[in-house]
Formats: C-alpha cells, structure tokens, sequence
C-alpha cells in the first residue's frame, strides 16, 4: 500500500540513517560508486563485486545501537561498515528471491557473513529463513551469530522447535541472551528442559554453565515442576530444586 | 628466524605436517596459485568446487598451523587446452578474482605452446588488467628458453605493467632474459633436479636479489615444501648478506602480491587466530587431538 510516508523503520531509511550518522563521510563517495554501478550493471555488477567490499569499504564495526527496521528489530552496532553496504546494495534490488541464495552459496566466509547480516533488512520470509538454517547448519561461530544473533529474527521468524535449537546453540557459545532480541517473549516448556539438561550435563563434566540458563527457565517453568514431581535421580532432583529457586 | 612469505605451493596436496615444518622454519604466509590436479578434470563445477576449497577450508587448514594462506586463481594451462571445461572457467574466473584472498592470476602460461593456450593466456591476462591484479606465469618445463620467450611476447603485447608480472620456474637462461624486462623472476626449487638450493645460491651471486622470488613449488610430486628455508641456509653460508635474503624471500614477494588491500605486510606479520576449538563449516583439522595441547611441537 502506497501512502507517501515513509515509515521510521522502513529498510532503506534506516539503512540510510545509518550512512548519515554513524558511519565515517569518507566512505559517502565509495557509496555513490557502487549504487552508479549497480544501476548501470545491475545483478550482473554484484556477482562479481560483491566479494570486494570489506576490501574496498571498512571492516570496522559502526558505531550504533539497536533500531526497527521494517516489522523487527536489529543491533546496528553488530555490523561492519562492509555489512552495512552490502544491506544497501541488496535492498535496491528489485527482487531478493533466488540472488540472495546465489550470493550466499557463491561467497566466501566474508560474503556468507555479509548476506546474513542483511537479513534483518529483508522483508522475504522463506529465504531468510532458509538462510538462517543454513547459518545455523555450519556450526561455524561467526556464520551462525552473523545469521541469528543481534535481530529479532530468530523470536520473530521461527517455530518453537528450531528457536530452542539456536538457543541451545547460544547456551554452548556462552552467548548471551540479550543478543536474541525478544527472547524474554519466547519461553516454551520444551526449551527450559533442554536447558535444564544441557546445565545438569556441564556440571557433571566440571564445565561452566550458562549463565542465562535460569533468566529463560523462568520463562516457563511448568516442565521444571512437572519433572521435579517424576524425577528419581537424587542429583538431578537436587538440581531442580536448585534451579526453581533461583527461578523464584 | 628469517621470515618466508612462500609465492609458490600447492598445500591442497600436502599433508599437516608440511604446514608445521614450514611454520616452525619461518613460513609466515603460503601462496597456492590455482593449478591442475595431476589428471584433466571434465566439468567446470569441478574447478568452482577447487576454486572455492583454496579460498575456504584450505585457508582454514593454514590458519591451524599459524600460517596465512592467499592464492592465485585461474585456469591452468594444461587444462586450457580442454575444450569440455575452458570457455566455462574463463566465464566464472572474474567472481572469483574479486575475493579478498586472491592476490593475483595464476598460473597462467603455456604448456605445449598451442593457439588455445595462447588465446586463454591473454583472456587471463586482460581479467588480470581489469581486476587490478599481478600474474603470475608458468613457462613451459619442455623448450624452456622458447616457451619463456614466447610467454614474454603475449605479456608485453597485452599492455600490462611489467611490474605486475612474475616469470615463474626460471634457470640460470632464462634470467638474462628477465633482468631485461622488467618483470620479476621466480626460480622453483625441486629436490634432486638441476635446480637445486646449490644453483641457487649461484644465481644470487651472480645476479643479486631484485626482482627475485624462490619457491618450492610443491604439490603431489616429488618436491619439497622445506627448500625456501633450506635454500635460505645455504645462503647465509655463503655469506649473502641477512637484509638480501629478506629481500629475496619476504620483501620482494610481500610487496608483489600485497596490492590494493589484498593483504599487505603488517597483515601478514600478525599471525592468524590459531584458535583449534574453531570450526570451518563444521570441520576441524582435529583427530581427537586436545585443542589447546602442545602435540603440534613435532611433526609426526
Ligand atoms: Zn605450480
């Protein structure tokens, strides 16, 4: 719907706010460059160019914090300079559907994590989900934080099942939960047990646990309870109490 | 320690130990230029599948060992002489020289001295001109001083800077051919060959280290990743001075391939994160081995 107001978190503006006030004017020109080229080269341009920006850009991070941007939210200050050219370049194309991808399986370590960080920006649901699965497959650190980590994408976009495997996966990162935005709306009984059982497994293996491990718990405890009732190992029982009481 | 920045090997071929003998001898950063794989490859998604392996879990299997790994990309030309895959490569090569860790086009060349060798080299070079990048240039090991030759007419007739070109797998002919062209020149130390460490050492005292690189040129023959090192001891006994042996083994390939951002001195000084709890697409160099222990003092 056309209504000739431009939303605050509408991807390009906040893209371009950014640009404005949060990245060095030096790289203003290089910007002009790449939208000429990609205007006049078109998808064809960033096959090739894509690879080049964190050389030809910055890999510094910018200096921003967390922003709507379309119906969610993303951490500015998770992106590098390259990450957020690469958003820009990829929201003036006039489909994402198929190119993503293409940019994704065609691209080195560097492209792969550009592409993720722009899925925030990107308003096509099946790809970015399947691309934040195919981040989270990897099991390579930066990929998969690149793709679920520091955006609401992860609360917002997926079901109970594949959202309480990436937040296992931030439990063995010792990633913390603020990263997950939303995450205090996401509770589900079958995640505070899988919790509760990766924290039972460190503490007999002598390994730290993490430390959020009780924050989300919290969220919903009718398993912890439930299994507090039927659960035979003193141990584990023990555990439980020690848990629902750093709950309440 | 002398530093080595290594413009010529081909670890995909090699072993682990190889990356720690090299690193415990002063090896700071290996060049892998794209090559053939000993027997012709019949699809282009072969070569994409290599291409992408040399920018990707072989980076990664370099950076275990504290080594930084860069490469050269291009169609080799043994292969160019393929009609199933040689067009196909030369259409997907400009995505690729455009990567971070790409310092150059290479090897390009000539093998058998045909027309479509001929007509690939200059495709090459002309991506080279447009993507900003040296090249590096296999001669042919038969005919050697008449494949060098004609390797330096196609450079000088594609108008590209003669301090963009490296003229790999030199003797002692060919370098009086070099010296004269500007370009820089690259000698391959193979074990049990003429082109020993000894003949080397000749050559640099001779004709001193400008415009000078050694390289073992190692891959899945016979060759030996050590003979940087070896060849550099060898020059310490006969007495070439420590500042031109930097020249010849650090300074000179460092300031060659590190252009434009791809790389560049202080980078490669910096070791890379050798962290061993790290994965790569899932992968590690590991067997069971502890991440953090100290069985890497030794080569197996
Ligand atoms: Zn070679």
């Amino acid at each position: 719907m056309e209504t000739g107001i431009v939303s605050l978190s509408d991807p390009r503006k906040v893209v371009e706010d950014a640009f404005i006030s949060m990245v060095d004017p030096k790289y203003l020109d290089r910007r002009g460059e790449y939208l000429d080229r990609l205007d006049a080269d078109g998808l064809a341009f960033l096959e090739v160019h894509f690879a080049g920006l964190p050389r030809k850009t910055a890999r510094d991070l910018i200096d921003g914090g967390i922003v709507p941007v379309g119906d969610g939210r993303v951490d500015l200050g998770a992106l590098r300079v390259c990450d957020l050219f690469a958003a820009d370049l990829l929201l003036r194309l006039p489909s994402v559907d198929g190119h993503l991808e293409k940019l994704y399986f065609q691209g080195d370590a560097e492209e792969r994590r550009m592409v993720l960080r722009a899925l925030p920006f990107i308003e096509s649901g099946a790809t970015v989900c399947r691309l934040m699965a195919e981040a989270h497959r990897t099991n390579d650190e930066v990929i998969f934080e690149s793709g679920n980590l520091d955006s609401d994408l992860v609360t917002r976009l997926l079901d109970d099942d594949a959202y309480n495997r990436v937040v296992l996966k931030c439990a063995f990162m010792a990633a913390p939960k603020e990263r997950l935005l939303g995450w205090e709306t996401r509770g589900n009984p079958a995640l505070s047990e899988a919790l509760f059982d990766f924290m039972t497994e460190r503490e007999a293996a002598g390994r730290p646990i993490w430390p959020d491990t009780a924050a989300i718990c919290a969220l919903e405890t009718s398993s912890l309870t439930e299994r507090l009732g039927r659960e035979a190992d003193p141990t584990l029982q023990e555990a439980l109490k020690r848990l629902l009481a750093e709950i309440v | 320690m002398t530093r080595i920045f290594e413009p010529h090997c081909h670890m995909f071929s090699r072993v682990t130990d190889d990356y720690l003998r090299m690193a415990a001898a002063g090896v700071k950063v290996v060049l892998e230029p794209a090559f053939w794989l000993g027997q012709p490859r019949t699809h282009v998604e072969t070569f994409i599948d290599y291409f992408d392996t040399i920018l990707g879990w072989e980076r990664f299997r370099a950076s275990q060992f504290g080594v930084h790994h860069v490469c050269t990309m291009a169609l080799n030309p043994r292969e160019a002489n393929d009609d199933r895959v040689n067009d196909a490569v030369l259409e997907v090569l400009p995505r690729y020289l455009e990567k971070n860790s790409v310092v150059g086009v290479g090897e390009i060349g000539l093998d058998d001295m045909t027309p479509t060798e001929e007509r690939c080299m200059e495709a090459q070079i002309q991506m080279a001109i447009d993507h900003g990048l040296p090249i590096l240039i296999h001669t042919p090991h038969r005919n050697k001083r008449q494949g060098f030759i004609r390797c330096h007419e196609i450079v000088q007739a594609s108008g590209i800077e003669m301090d963009r070109v490296l003229l790999d797998h030199g003797n002692e002919e060919t370098v009086k051919i070099t010296r004269d062209t500007g370009a820089v020149q690259g000698f391959s130390i193979y074990p049990h060959t003429k082109m020993s460490p000894e003949r080397m050492v000749q050559i640099v005292l001779e004709y001193g280290v400008d415009r000078m690189v050694v390289n073992s040129a190692c891959d899945w023959g016979v060759s030996d990743p050590l003979s940087v090192p070896k060849t550099v001891d060898l020059l310490k006994a006969a007495g070439v001075s420590e500042d031109d042996i930097d020249t010849l083994v650090w300074k000179n390939p460092v300031a060659f391939f590190g252009r434009d951002g791809r790389g560049s001195e202080d980078e490669w000084l910096t070791p890379p994160d050798m962290d061993r709890k790290k994965l790569f697409d899932g992968n590690s160099v590991l067997r069971g081995q502890d991440p953090d222990g100290d069985w890497d003092r030794e080569p197996v």
